[in-house]
């Protein structure tokens, strides 16, 4: 009950601001656009040898950039940074509530928002531009269902990882951008995880970012096998217990800035 | 302006003070700014051509773009950040100085670290002009077209800040109007529709940064006044937007507490 309230907040919090995030999704929708453009241009209209064709390199791009706003686009740090230099972190801390639940809940809440304000209005105008992939069967588009889940969480506890570095280093810019580079490169929203060249090719499906996006919509398109979300459960699964050392971690590390 | 440079050179100074920290902060932002080129070229390395743009064309477009954006970025950073001193009211204390708040502004900080970035993309423009095997003429041209695409950002930023007076809130506008159309100067325009293509040649002028001389340059198109329009547009955007500012300056009401 605590959770589901403070996953409200989460929610709330963000609701004032919908109207400014509309012009946001203006702008990821240039963004599809241009990556869409962009694979029209070098793509294969069609292929027996490889699987990134025109069409399924526009139904990717569309899918990832509804996808990101679930799994992948999520505020810098958690916010929880800026706890760290107000000092509001050591109350947070010091509530009956574990730390890392409670960032999860307010932020699921943040989700619920971004899928109902950003993900589907986005859908929308692609819907109405370049239209919306259909799923490959019934069964594939459940499969997407817990992929994306997983996906959503893998991501928090990628984020949450960069918010609690600033306990070490004050501030997380460099934690984020590389993040953020990393994400761009690895997680398949802007080029399949797969094509990229030699060793990191092989490497990236198997790499937590992948889950975030690379994952679920090829699992959406019926381009992986089911087996991809045993995958992402083993990455989920881990950065579980990496998040849970880092906050224990953390208990004895606070020192606040501010107050 | 000579006000303006003595807060210029004392900002630098102030920077190079933490040695250790502008180092480590220029080659990061030097190695983020190649990984994010490292998405095109994982792109051309396996197609090797974009509309008939080929890697070293299409590294000089991203090179380009990735320099204009570093150079703007070191001088204009508290023009990207501007949106904090709309919501916090700092902007009031901005006004009360006797000289252009937009000077003062632009004074506060100089993000060398940003450097970087710029070298990043200096050495792409490097590797693009070799590979493409540039006459001599387009070597020189090139290294003076990131001046003039820094101020082409510079009075986008410009406008975006002076619609922070009415809107307060402009951080995601500035996604719309700045970030990705950068995104797509790296890549030749051919490949977008024509909305876009228009777009990035008017209201957001972005293709005047690279693609426009380019494309000439290359022998795809175009006229030899395809030279001039970086600076023709830099030039008519600082104009038009500083007017624009001054205007929008007279609505702004402070927001802070």
């Amino acid at each position: 009950m605590v959770y589901l309230h403070v996953g409200r907040t989460g929610y709330m919090r963000n609701v004032a601001y919908r109207w400014s995030h509309m012009l946001n999704n203006v702008a990821s929708a240039v963004f599809g656009f241009i990556y869409i453009a962009l694979w029209q241009a070098v793509a294969p209209a069609a292929s027996a040898t490889d699987p990134y064709t025109r069409s399924t390199m526009t139904s990717m791009m569309v899918l990832a950039q509804i996808f990101a706003w679930l799994t992948t686009f999520l505020p810098h740090g958690l916010g929880i940074q800026s706890g760290i230099r107000t000092g509001a972190i050591a109350l947070e801390m010091a509530r009956p509530v574990p730390y890392f639940p409670m960032v999860l809940a307010r932020e699921a809440g943040n989700l619920a928002y971004q899928a109902l304000y950003r993900a589907a209005p986005l859908a929308l105008v692609f819907a109405l531009t370049v239209g919306i992939p259909r799923p490959a069967s019934a069964a594939h588009l459940l499969l997407t269902l817990p992929s994306l889940l997983l996906g959503a969480y893998t991501g928090l506890t990628l984020v949450y990882t960069v918010g609690m570095s600033a306990l070490w280093t004050t501030e997380i810019r460099w934690a984020h951008w590389t993040y953020y580079s990393l994400v761009t490169l690895l997680s398949g929203g802007w080029i399949p995880a797969d094509m990229l060249p030699g060793w990191l090719g092989k490497a990236a499906p198997y790499l937590p970012f992948s889950s975030q996006l690379f994952h679920p919509v090829r699992v959406y398109l019926g381009m992986a096998s089911p087996g991809v979300v045993l995958v992402q459960l083993a990455w989920a699964a881990a950065m579980t217990l990496w998040c849970c050392w880092l906050t224990d971690r953390a208990l004895r590390r606070v020192v606040v800035q501010g107050g | 302006m000579s006000l303006y440079f003595r807060l210029l050179g004392a900002g630098i100074r102030c920077r190079l003070q933490y040695k250790f920290d502008f180092l480590v902060t220029t080659v990061l932002y030097a190695l983020l700014a190649a990984v994010d080129f490292l998405t095109v070229a994982a792109i051309l390395y396996k197609y090797r051509s974009v509309s008939g743009w080929d890697v070293y064309e299409v590294a000089l477009l991203s090179g380009l773009a990735s320099t204009a954006n570093g150079l703007f970025r070191v001088f204009g950073s508290e023009l990207v950040e501007f949106e904090r001193y709309l919501v916090t009211g700092e902007f009031d204390s901005l006004l009360i100085r006797p000289w252009p708040a937009l000077a003062t502004l632009l004074s506060r900080n100089f993000d060398l670290g940003r450097a970087g970035a710029f070298v990043q993309g200096l050495l792409l423009v490097v590797v693009g002009l070799h590979g493409t095997g540039a006459p001599v003429w387009l070597w020189i041209y090139c290294l003076m077209l990131p001046a003039a695409g820094a101020l082409v950002i510079g009075s986008i930023y410009l406008a975006v800040g002076t619609v922070g007076f009415w809107l307060t809130r402009i951080s995601d506008l500035t996604i719309f109007a700045v970030n990705a159309p950068l995104s797509a100067a790296a890549y030749p325009q051919e490949i977008y529709p024509r909305l876009l293509r228009w777009l990035f040649l008017s209201l957001l002028p972005v293709a005047a940064i690279g693609y426009v001389p380019l494309r000439y340059a290359f022998g795809k198109g175009g006229s030899p006044f395809a030279l001039l329009v970086p600076f023709v547009a830099a030039t008519a955007g600082v104009a038009l937007t500083m007017r624009f500012w001054q205007w929008g300056q007279r609505y702004y009401q402070s927001s802070g507490s």
